[in-house]
């Protein structure tokens, strides 16, 4: 049985402006130990995805589906009950470190906060765990920094203190949202390597949720992408990176520049992400895609198996597509040109 | 082709803007109730037959009639005419400050935000020494030096001393602003500090401007009840609400209408303007977007 | 800490030294006292009794050397007589205490009654509760001092005192707050479920039946215990005052002082209340709204704390700091609205003190009254960034 089972789930938000279906019939596993990465553009629903599993979308949210956490059903659960696995089976660190701790509580007292949510310990065995945890995430003179105030830290720093939290009670599960987004680029590596080493060491599950493609191929072991609030391919890293099936996916590729892509054109996908209220029936990228015909319009296409094993796309075309010529047929992107 | 982009955005915004407002009921409501009262008491007077001073000597403190809607005074004047006249004198007197208030606050905001420096030191060190004065205080003081002076001296020293909160506002958004890349980019192409701040700032604080302006004219009509009050005042024979209920509360058990009719002109004009102002707050800032439940 | 009260005191002298300034400026502006005023008209006057007068008040000398003489004698503590002769500075000092036991009392009720519907409007948003706080709020903001202590005389005294010495509870009111009681707990306890997939039926039932219950208990009580009031049998006169501090002449044991002072303050503080209430509790609402829906309010959920630790230890801990600068700053407008409450309901406070001073045009009393204001207000804003600096780690303190 896997770790974490998401089955046809579906959130909803009521806006002023009509029901947004922000996550649209999304099923997935995650096992224990893997590192699942989720990309997608902002707007796909793959953070609110992750926030439908920790319970922490807005109380107003619709959320129908299942997802499993060991076998216990999490959707539907009474808020108070949620609390026993939030923080505790399941962590989860979020992209900005600068605005995610409380100002006003010392780093020690806020680990120490995450500590006794969930275990009966003193207060003083809660500051002596808390930095326990910041040494585990490389923070240097942890006994000293606990004292310290969140404005005390650097950003890089502040983000090793959320990951040392999320990790107070030794969850099963890391949800990492974006988590080096909003840091500088020599830092987003370290945080990468500590997220990477915590894993190695701990054996945990870590959601890697991110548009970053770079960062999904260093880490994960399969990769779910995601396109207006569904998910349209799933599979191991090289599935994803070396035979996509799906020209989202494809488009996607094509616009990171890269080693491998050296002498070639970048390439953009024309267009934006459909707006997710009163959606019409067909592939959500018909908009957008090089390759539509009349069946994509009618036809909504569901995640269904490719040849690879455990590899499956959400596309009429799955079986057909060859991804170097259809990479060709995404415009190329100006800049690149110029450039050539 | 840029700035075809930029207007077609600003429009659209404009659109959001004006839709988030209509749906703020209460703010619909007070808007039409604030502008029907705006154009019976400037219309209506012409065609009443009691202006405010027109004494009636057949119905002296006369309870409301088919004659006087809302009774007579003491000396037989008409309450409605007397009311009319009061919410017209009310409405000036709080137009006025509101734009004097907007001008002041808005002028040295800016300048003190977009420059900083000394200038900021200055101007901030002025806004809080008429911080350290209450504003009906400073008001009162000033109104005591200008005795039998005309009405529009009232809400011109409003504006002199109430802009405080508006500049600081003002000037906190400046301070950021000017910090922008769109600023930088105006700047490196070398666009004029005058340029700058007129066409590339303010047109983003429209929204936090509009809506202090709006709320300060219930505050200047509720200041001005005070100064009234205190006997500071709009002076007789001219009335503003503030002095009707003024004259009316020694009158409050004997001739209740006296009191009431501008007690309830007062309330509905200021819970109008406050809605109006929660409204277009509303719709100027999303942050706290609603989300229906 | 000591540094940070240093430095800021630094600021505010310099600061307080404009204020005076200013504050003679105005002062000298309004020209004659009334009581040289009135002696000029007089027929006979003399250009010597004039001078004595001049004199007397102070304002015979030129601006510049007046405002020295003015400003080392108030530093000394020696402020002057008014225009009746009396000493200034006790009679000032005996019109605070009765203005501060006012405004104390309101501020106290007003900041906690409007951080706790602050509070609640904010978790429960756009529920009953909070619309109807919403409205009372737009509604204080919009009834002017003077109709708003006007009305609490005609309904909370004049109407109310017949009633509070012979009460009763007509049979229909009793059974209108019974069932206001039902569909209150009825209300609170269904919003409380309104997002949960399951609503139970059966608490619904249980919050509907305590509120009954509470609702017909608060009428027993009412009824038993107000019905054998021993100050309310043995004290001839109206309850709840609306005319002076105290009682002129009352003399009894300290319970019995409390009580009368109690009846005196009930209407204007109450009336003040309603005002600060106002903004308070919009400020707070929207203090909270902020934090709540802030990234580290997340995290704290996301650490799996119970509902209630959040909302108490990261959202109103800090929802609570910018309060305090609002607080402070509030305390003119607040003291603005004493002065008039105080002349409603007749009270020998610094609103008297005021209204006389600007009647007579008395430029000792005006001065000192104007300072005093200003000393306050700067004292205020002083403890109140020594709160915030205490509250939020973020400002420095050395």
């Amino acid at each position: 049985m896997a770790l974490l089972e998401v089955n046809n789930l579906n959130v909803r938000f009521p806006t002023e402006d009509g029901v947004v279906h922000a996550v649209r019939d999304v099923s997935f596993t995650v096992d224990r130990g893997e590192v699942l990465g989720v990309v997608g553009e902002s707007g796909s629903g793959k953070s609110v995805t992750n926030l439908a599993m920790m319970g922490l979308l807005p109380r107003s949210t619709r959320i129908d589906g299942s997802i499993k956490y060991n076998g216990d059903e999490l959707v539907g659960l009474p808020r108070k009950r949620q609390t026993k696995y939030r923080g505790n089976e399941l962590g989860m660190i979020f992209q900005d470190p600068m605005t995610s701790l409380n100002p006003v509580y010392t780093i020690g007292w806020q680990i120490a906060e995450a500590v006794r949510a969930h275990q009966d310990v003193s207060k003083k065995e809660a500051v002596g765990r808390a930095v326990e945890l910041l040494e585990l995430v490389g923070i240097p003179q942890a006994a000293k920094r606990v004292e310290s105030y969140p404005h005390e830290f650097s950003g890089g720093m502040r983000q090793r203190v959320m990951i040392a939290m999320s990790m107070a009670n030794s969850p099963q599960v890391l949800i990492a949202d974006e988590p080096t987004t909003a840091l500088d680029v020599t830092v987003q590596a370290q945080i990468l390597e500590t997220l990477v080493d915590i894993q190695q060491r701990t054996n945990i599950a870590i959601i890697l949720i991110t548009h970053d493609l770079g960062v999904v191929a260093g880490m994960a072991d399969r990769v779910l992408v995601m396109y207006a609030g569904a998910a349209v391919e799933l599979g191991a890293v090289d599935d994803i990176f070396y035979r996509p099936r799906m020209p989202y996916t494809i488009g996607l590729l094509g616009a990171i520049p890269s080693e491998a892509s050296d002498g070639q054109k970048l390439r953009q996908i024309k267009g934006a992400t459909p707006s997710l209220i009163n959606m019409k029936p067909g592939c959500a990228f018909s908009a957008r895609c090089p390759l539509v015909f009349d069946r994509c319009l009618t036809e909504t296409p569901v995640l269904e198996a490719v040849d690879e094993p455990g590899h499956l796309s959400a596309c009429h075309l799955r079986h057909e597509i060859d991804p170097v010529s259809v990479r060709s047929l995404f415009s190329p992107e100006v800049i690149a040109e110029v450039d050539a | 082709m840029e700035d075809r982009e930029f207007s077609v955005a600003a429009r659209s915004q404009r659109r959001t803007i004006a839709r988030r407002f209509l749906r703020h009921r209460p703010a619909i409501v007070s808007l039409v109730v604030l502008t029907a009262i705006t154009l019976f008491v400037f219309i209506f007077p012409i065609f009443w037959e009691w202006p405010f001073t027109k004494r009636d000597k057949t119905a002296l403190s006369q309870p409301p009639s088919w004659d006087h809607p809302f009774g007579t005074d003491e000396l037989g004047k008409d309450v409605l005419g007397r009311v009319m006249r009061g919410t017209q004198r009310s409405l000036e007197i709080a137009l006025i400050a509101a734009f004097l208030v907007t001008i002041i606050g808005v002028t040295l905001g800016a300048i003190a935000g977009y420059f900083r420096g000394w200038i900021d030191a200055v101007i901030m060190r002025f806004t809080d020494l008429i911080l350290t004065l209450p504003l009906l205080i400073v008001v009162a003081v000033v109104s005591v030096g200008y005795p039998g002076s005309p009405w529009y001296t009232i809400p011109v020293i409003l504006g002199l001393f109430a802009w405080t909160t508006l500049a600081r506002i003002v000037r906190a958004e400046f301070m950021s602003l000017r910090e922008k890349e769109f600023v930088e980019a105006a700047r490196a192409v070398g666009a004029r500090d005058r340029r700058i701040i007129f066409k590339h700032i303010l047109p983003n604080l429209a929204g936090p401007i509009i809506v202090a302006a709006t709320l300060s004219i219930a505050g200047t009509i509720i200041t001005e009840t005070a100064l009234s009050f205190l006997g500071l005042g709009v002076r007789a024979p001219d009335v503003s609400l503030g002095l009707l209920i003024q004259e009316s509360l020694t009158a409050f058990k004997t001739r209740p209408w006296l009191f009431w009719f501008p007690a309830v002109a007062i309330v509905t004009v200021c819970l109008s303007v406050n809605f109006i102002g929660d409204g277009l707050r509303d719709a100027f800032d999303p942050k706290q977007n609603r989300i229906k439940a | 800490m000591f540094r940070f009260v240093i430095r800021r005191l630094l600021v505010v002298l310099p600061l307080l030294f404009a204020s005076s300034v200013l504050t003679f400026l105005l002062v000298t502006n309004i020209g004659m006292p009334k009581k040289i005023e009135d002696a000029m008209a007089r027929p006979n006057f003399s250009q010597q009794q004039v001078d004595s007068l001049r004199r007397q008040f102070g304002i015979d000398k030129p601006p510049f050397e007046r405002y020295k003489n003015w400003v080392t004698d108030f530093v000394k503590g020696d402020w002057g007589t008014n225009q009746n002769g009396i000493e200034i500075r006790p009679l000032l000092w005996e019109r605070m205490q009765v203005t501060v036991r006012l405004l104390l009392a309101a501020s106290i009720m007003s900041v906690v009654l409007g951080v706790l519907v602050g509070i609640i409007g904010a978790i429960r948003q756009y529920t009953a509760f909070d619309y109807s706080m919403t409205f009372f709020a737009f509604l204080f903001f919009s009834i002017p001092a003077a109709v708003l202590a006007g009305f609490l005389k005609e309904f909370g005294a004049i109407k109310l005192n017949p009633w509070l010495r012979e009460p009763s509870i007509s049979t229909p009111i009793a059974i209108g707050i019974a069932v206001f009681g039902l569909v209150a707990g009825l209300l609170i306890m269904r919003n409380r479920y309104k997002y949960e997939r399951e609503r139970p039926l059966s608490k619904v039932i249980v919050g509907a039946v305590a509120g009954f219950g509470i609702a017909v208990g608060c009428l027993l009580v009412f009824t038993l215990v107000w019905g054998g009031n021993l100050y309310r049998a043995g004290n001839p006169k109206p309850l709840i005052s609306t005319v002076g501090q105290t009682t002129p002449g009352f003399e009894g044991t300290l319970w019995e002082t409390v009580q009368d002072y109690f009846w005196h303050m009930i209407l204007p503080t109450t009336a003040l209340v309603m005002i600060g209430f106002a903004g308070y509790s919009r400020y707070m609402r929207a203090s909270m709204l902020d934090v709540m829906t802030s990234d580290y309010v997340r995290t704290a959920r996301a650490k799996g704390l119970k509902e209630r630790r959040v909302t108490v230890q990261h959202g109103v801990r800090n929802a609570l700091i910018p309060l305090i600068t609002i607080v402070a700053l509030d305390f003119g407008a607040l003291l603005s609205g004493a002065i008039i409450t105080e002349t409603i309901f007749g009270w020998a406070g610094m609103g008297r003190f005021f209204t006389e001073a600007l009647t007579e045009k008395d430029p000792r009393s005006l001065l000192a009254f104007v300072m005093v204001t200003a000393v306050s207000v700067v004292v205020f804003n002083l403890i109140a960034d020594i709160i915030y600096a205490q509250l939020d780690p973020r400002i420095r303190l050395d």
